[in-house]
């Protein structure tokens, strides 16, 4: 009786449950990619309009603090310069250095400024869509960073005119990196959106907490020196082999309205 | 008219979902509208009539979601399958207090189960077929109650709202019987 009535919806079960086995062996979906193409325009304009609204309240919400930021931010001002200036003389002084040794200087990214027009809308991995895909020559596996060389993530899927960003912090992430200040290198993995981790660092390396983590440029994927994040706590792995060290990372990269993704 | 008003209800839905509130809320405590417009479209009109906009949002909200493709819109099918079936063997709105408690707990016991089936199909994936993937449901999370009570908010929301404005579209209002489950 009760099969012979809902009849319909046991073939719609039946059918769903098929898309997901076919799914379930990780092959392209077309259907995918063809949905997000047409809808990248309108997530765009969505999220460009609700970017300037929440813009808007943090605004009105942030007035009574405008008088103590702005004399923070004129002491900040004055220590850049400061800071600046003697950058500059630092710059000029590696520039010498680097004509002395005869070497190359540091190659500029080719970069590709992207929008970010939607998240996962379930809230349980941890990636974004941008506005820009194959059209534009974004690949998977192309690093995707902030303005200063931050690392936010890699191209895991790209489509015409949109690509999917999985983020460092995603437990499928992996990217080869290494300490700054003790050279140390190990893998960085995700920590399901919680913070990074990284592991397989040797035992005779000497790690610190507050040490800048960058990528190494292992693999040939991700260029060396993208700035990770900064150590917070060392560790063992269970099988006392390697050490271990949390990382926390420079950006949230929950809340980004735009990345650039380098291409070469 | 009544198709295309509802056309248009289901794209905002869809498109608030994937980018306007992502930009208000972070990412983990980010409310489930689409669910809680499956809901309210059974609710309101029954399961049938329902049908082709629980499985249009499911289809939509899958190729943007972490999960195995098609497992968002079964998830959304069998909610709004079981809505009916609760509906069926209850009037639930008869009285208002115990209307929103229920549908309340509809919304939680539906939210969780929906993340479940998707974090069990993430889970298939990886461990049989070796794909990589990655997802976390961490049900006993300040960051996941929050999600939970916003859907639950934005629920109610949407089904008054939907209920008002249906009545101004729809011309008359639609009676649910047995048939329609």
């Amino acid at each position: 009786m009760f099969f012979r009535k809902n009849i319909k919806y046991l073939v719609i079960v039946f059918l769903l449950l098929l898309v997901i086995f076919v799914s379930l062996r990780g092959s392209d979906n077309p259907a995918k990619g063809f949905i997000l193409n047409v809808s990248s325009p309108f997530l765009k304009t969505f999220r460009i309009f609700s970017g300037g609204v929440s813009g808007f309240f943090e605004f009105m919400g942030s007035i009574g603090d405008l008088k103590s930021e702005n004399e923070k931010l004129v002491g900040d001002n004055q220590n850049l310069l400061a800071q600046n200036n003697r950058l500059k003389d630092a710059e000029k002084e590696n520039q010498d250095l680097r004509q002395q040794l005869k070497l190359a200087p540091r190659n500029d990214f080719d970069l590709e400024a992207s929008f970010v027009t939607a998240q996962d809308p379930q809230g349980l991995g941890s990636y974004f869509f941008i506005d820009k895909g194959e059209n534009f020559g974004i690949k998977t596996g192309m690093a995707a960073i902030v303005s200063n060389g931050i690392l936010v993530g890699q191209v895991t899927e790209s489509y015409s005119n949109s690509a999917k960003v999985t983020l460092i912090t995603d437990p499928s992430s992996a990217v080869n990196a290494e300490a700054q200040e003790s050279a140390a290198k190990g893998i960085v993995n995700g920590e399901y959106g919680l913070g990074l981790k990284m592991s397989m660092i040797s035992q005779a390396e000497v790690l610190s907490e507050g040490d800048t983590v960058i990528s190494s440029g292992l693999g040939g994927k991700i260029p060396r020196g993208l700035t990770i994040g900064k150590i917070s706590q060392v560790g063992q792995s269970p099988d006392k082999l390697f050490q271990v060290a949390s990382v926390v990372p420079t950006v949230d990269a929950t809340d980004l309205r735009t990345v650039f993704i380098i291409k070469k | 008219m009544k198709n295309l008003f509802l056309f248009l209800l289901c794209s905002a839905v869809i498109f608030l979902q994937f980018s306007v509130e992502g930009v208000f809320f972070s990412g983990r405590r980010i409310p489930d509208l689409v669910l809680a417009l499956v809901i309210t479209l059974v609710l309101a009109m029954g399961f049938k009539e329902s049908l082709k906009w629980i499985l249009f949002m499911g289809i939509l909200v899958d190729a943007g979601s972490p999960s195995v493709f098609g497992t968002v819109t079964l998830a959304y099918f069998l909610i709004g399958w079981m809505v009916a079936g609760l509906i069926n063997v209850s009037d639930i709105r008869s009285r208002k207090t115990f209307f929103l408690a229920i549908f309340a707990a509809a919304v939680l016991v539906f939210e969780i189960a929906k993340d479940m089936l998707i974090i069990a199909s993430l889970n298939i994936q990886k461990n049989i077929f070796r794909e990589p993937s990655g997802a976390l449901l961490d049900i006993f999370s300040f960051d996941y109650l929050l999600k939970i009570l916003y859907t639950i908010i934005a629920a109610y929301i949407i089904y008054y709202v939907f209920r008002r404005v249906s009545r101004s579209f729809f011309l008359e209002p639609v009676k649910l019987t047995k048939r329609d489950y």
